[in-house]
């Protein structure tokens, strides 16, 4: 009894399996996002130092705020793991 | 299902720097050995995902740490100083360009009057508002001076004209009592407290 062909190979934006060289890219490129809005949160903190000891206690809580804002982005990129991409349809069938 | 013992690490099974030709093994040198053995069971690996959580509690203290310091962690100084302090009984004995030191508003800060004319008579804290060394008065260079790092002051008015200071000397505000000069506040340097006299 012959099998039936498999379908066409998906189009190359329907999920892939994820490859190992995918995820590793990924997970750095998140490490290189999260180290330049955690050096952001540095200069935020030496400025806004600055500009509480000048009086500028205004200035120093947008500062804080941005900060706050700065570190939900990196709890969200630490912590939100991204799903495992689905196998294609035609072999998840087999 | 069974069971195998863990493999040990025995070396490579050749040596290259050794090798007399024709990739011959050789048998690992026991001291090599151990020595790699004792660096791969030391060493504290960080994988990917443990270095970003790293990063995402350093993320974390440096939002709090923001916070703290728009809270007012630190102190700095205010015109909340209303104590009444005689810094010199007899103004008139104070020359031109003379300095007198004295403390306020507690004996832990340390300021400085000027009589810089006849009638115009200057204080401020001597505190260096780069990392807290205290400033002189150099009358013959007609400024305030800090030693440490350089800093240099307006004495005219308190402001930072040189070195690695950028916030002005705080001002301590003067009267003139019968013939005496008395503290009576701190100054108005900081850009708050001149918008709340106002």
């Amino acid at each position: 009894m012959r099998s039936e062909p498999p379908p066409p190979r998906p189009l190359p934006d329907v999920p892939t399996v994820d490859t190992e060289e995918g995820a590793r890219t990924a997970l750095v490129t998140r490490i290189i996002i999260v180290v330049t809005v955690v050096l952001g949160q540095l200069w935020a903190l030496t400025v806004a130092l600055e500009a509480h000891l000048s009086g500028r206690t205004a200035q120093a809580w947008w500062l804080a705020l941005f900060s706050l804002v700065s570190f939900a982005v990196v709890a969200a990129l630490v912590f939100l793991e991204p799903a495992p991409r689905s196998r294609p349809r035609w072999r998840a069938r087999r | 299902m069974s069971t195998q013992p863990p493999r040990r690490y025995d070396g490579p099974a050749t040596d290259p720097g050794r090798s007399s030709g024709g990739g011959r093994a050789h048998p690992p040198d026991p001291d090599l050995v151990a020595e790699r053995i004792a660096r791969l069971t030391t060493d504290a690996r960080v994988t990917r995902r443990g270095y970003l959580r790293i990063l995402g509690v350093l993320s974390g203290g440096l939002a709090l740490g923001n916070v703290a310091v728009a809270a007012g962690a630190f102190r700095r100084r205010t015109a909340g100083a209303t104590d009444e302090v005689v810094i010199a009984d007899d103004a008139s004995a104070i020359p031109v360009g003379g300095a007198v030191r004295f403390t306020y508003p507690t004996e832990r800060d340390p300021a400085v009057l000027l009589r810089l004319d006849d009638d115009l008579f200057v204080a401020y804290s001597t505190i260096c508002t780069h990392l807290a060394c205290e400033v002189l008065w150099r009358d013959d260079h007609n400024d305030l001076y800090c030693p440490c790092h350089e800093g240099h002051f307006s004495p005219r008015t308190g402001a930072a004209t040189a070195g690695p200071p950028i916030r002005p000397l705080p001002e301590i505000r003067l009267e003139a009592r019968d013939g005496a000069i008395l503290a009576v506040g701190e100054g108005r340097i900081i850009e708050e407290d001149v918008a709340d006299a106002q």
